[in-house]
């Protein structure tokens, strides 16, 4: 009567009941739950609609949605304090607290709030001072000009109302400038860089190899905060600054390219020689310079110097003293 | 800044605004007593640490004020340069001052706490500053400013403020900074008659706008109420 296999009835559940079981899950995977992983542990469920209440409780808001990789993933999004037990006191509040959620990081300006919805502007403030007191929006300065504007409490302000305040190297309660900070960040960045120069070659060819020598300001960025050597403070332009630096001290080459300036470590082309150094070759008293003479090589402070350096400590020095310096 | 109630500015502030062929008239009279408010106290308390260690007698500079080529000319045949000054200079409290004037009158829509004093210019002379608005309102509006208004409205100002004993401080944002410009304006001005012994500022500011702007967004039901 009855067939070996069975076949797994899959139910169409009741809407609330089955966003409850996704919810659940999701909550109880923080790390994303992804198609496949539904399945396994939820043979019973319908994916076609599971996909369907999924993305619904993601415009809802409920959950969030983020890539890895070629997969989708689902979490659960943790609702603020606040918005758990969200209780407007009229229509009012409700109208202006859903335009300024619309308006996101970039938030909204009293006035044009005031004309969207169409609210008289004493009634307008006392809405936006109970909303503030709820901890469900919040003020942000400076905006465009001199414009008040408002935005959700716990949405990140866009980069245009971060104030610049100069860079890691400004100290912020005097003013003043670290030039320690630069120096350290450069030393770090070059250092990155040349980590990146110096990789084995993984055969893939010259062009390939010196593409991959070259790094983003942005990849440098993340490098750097990951080490925790910068804080959120350090936008991608200071490290833009920092790379800058080492170009026009020649440790760098930066290449223009279509998605912003790259960086690669500069490679001497040869080992400087000693006598490439002399002094003598721009000297601007080369023809005066005679042994005993009142220029001379033995009174040259150029030239003592030139040999202390540790490029020459190999020569024999010597006997150049006593040869006439070539012109 | 606390505004003093002025039925004379008030009937001036109705006539200032006038309905031209192809441009509105918007200004404003306000007279404020430099008496802090306990919310002016906090904001003082925060522009004071907003720059590194300024005190409140610290100077700094201010920009030049608007048609200062006109000025010049006309006044170098008579007193040559004060030695040593190429750009005037205000204290931290009169700055704090005026850009609190800013705030109280443009409540709620805009906040200048973060002006700089750049931004702000010190007068010549009162003739100077009755000269340019004078200009601009006469050219705008016509007779109706010339022979019935200007009148009034100086020797209001005067009864007020006493405009002789005043410093007079202007207000030149960027263009794109300017809330003038946020209408559409064709001009704006922003005065600030300063009397230090009575302490008081008279606020007087200005603007041509064009007519067939449509300023906002919203239906005309709105617009109406919020314009109450």
């Amino acid at each position: 009567m009855t067939s070996s296999s069975f076949v797994v009835k899959k139910e169409k559940l009741d809407p609330s009941e089955l966003d409850k079981i996704l919810l659940d899950f999701c909550k109880a995977h923080p790390e994303g739950v992804s198609g496949p992983l539904l399945k396994s542990s939820h043979p019973d469920l319908d994916l076609k609609q599971c996909t369907i209440r999924l993305q619904k409780l993601v415009s809802e808001g409920k959950l969030a949605i983020f890539k890895k990789g070629a997969t989708n993933l689902f979490k659960y999004k943790e609702l603020s304090a606040a918005q758990k037990n969200v209780k407007f006191e009229n229509e009012i509040e409700k109208a202006i607290y859903d335009v300024i959620a619309d308006s996101g990081k970039i938030g909204i300006w009293i006035k044009d709030l005031r004309e969207s919805i169409g609210v008289a502007q004493q009634q307008c403030i006392t809405a936006l001072k109970s909303l503030k007191a709820k901890e469900l929006v919040k003020e942000v300065f400076p905006g465009t000009g001199h414009k008040r504007m408002w935005m959700l409490y716990d949405i990140e302000p866009d980069q245009q109302y971060i104030a610049d305040k100069g860079g890691p190297w400004v100290n912020e309660s005097t003013g003043e400038f670290e030039p320690d900070v630069g120096e350290k960040l450069m030393n770090l960045t070059l250092a990155y860089l040349k980590k990146q120069f110096n990789r084995p070659s993984d055969n893939s060819g010259l062009f390939a190899e010196r593409k991959r020598h070259y790094l983003t300001p942005a990849e440098i960025h993340k490098f750097l905060e990951e080490k925790k050597i910068i804080d959120a403070k350090t936008t991608v332009e200071h490290v833009e600054t920092v790379c800058d630096n080492l170009v026009f001290e020649r440790s760098v080459v930066k290449k223009v390219s279509s998605n912003g300036p790259v960086y690669r470590f500069a490679k001497a082309m040869m080992e400087s020689s000693g006598f490439s150094s002399v002094p003598c070759g721009f000297c601007p008293l080369t023809e005066e310079c005679r042994v005993d003479a009142v220029v001379s090589p033995q009174s040259c402070e150029y030239y003592s110097k030139w040999k202390e350096t540790a490029e020459t400590a190999d020569m024999l020095v010597e006997p150049l003293k006593s040869v006439r310096p070539l012109v | 800044m606390k505004l003093l109630t002025n039925p004379s500015f008030d009937n001036l502030n109705f006539k200032l605004s006038m309905e031209l062929v192809d441009s509105k008239i918007d200004g404003k009279l306000e007279s404020y007593s430099c008496k802090l408010t306990s919310h002016n106290k906090v904001l003082w308390k925060r522009f004071n640490k907003c720059e590194f260690g300024h005190s409140s007698c610290d100077l700094q500079y201010l920009g030049y004020p608007r048609n200062f080529g006109e000025f010049s000319n006309a006044t170098s045949k008579s007193a040559p340069p004060k030695e040593g000054t190429l750009c005037d200079m205000i204290d931290r409290k009169t700055l704090f001052y005026l850009i609190a004037t800013l705030n109280a009158s443009f409540y709620p829509d805009y906040d200048f706490s973060f002006s700089s004093s750049e931004d702000f210019s010190r007068e010549p002379s009162l003739e100077f500053v009755m000269n340019q608005v004078d200009k601009l309102l006469g050219t705008t509006c016509g007779a109706a400013y010339v022979h019935k208004l200007r009148e009034e409205m100086w020797s209001t100002m005067d009864k007020e403020i006493s405009l002789k004993d005043c410093q007079i401080y202007s207000f030149n944002p960027p263009t794109d900074e300017d809330p003038a410009s946020d209408d559409g304006a064709f001009w704006g001005f922003y005065y600030f008659f300063y009397n230090h012994t009575l302490k008081r500022i008279v606020f007087f500011t200005c603007k041509s706008v064009p007519t067939l702007y449509d300023s906002g967004l919203g239906d005309t039901l709105s617009l109406s109420e919020s314009y109450e």
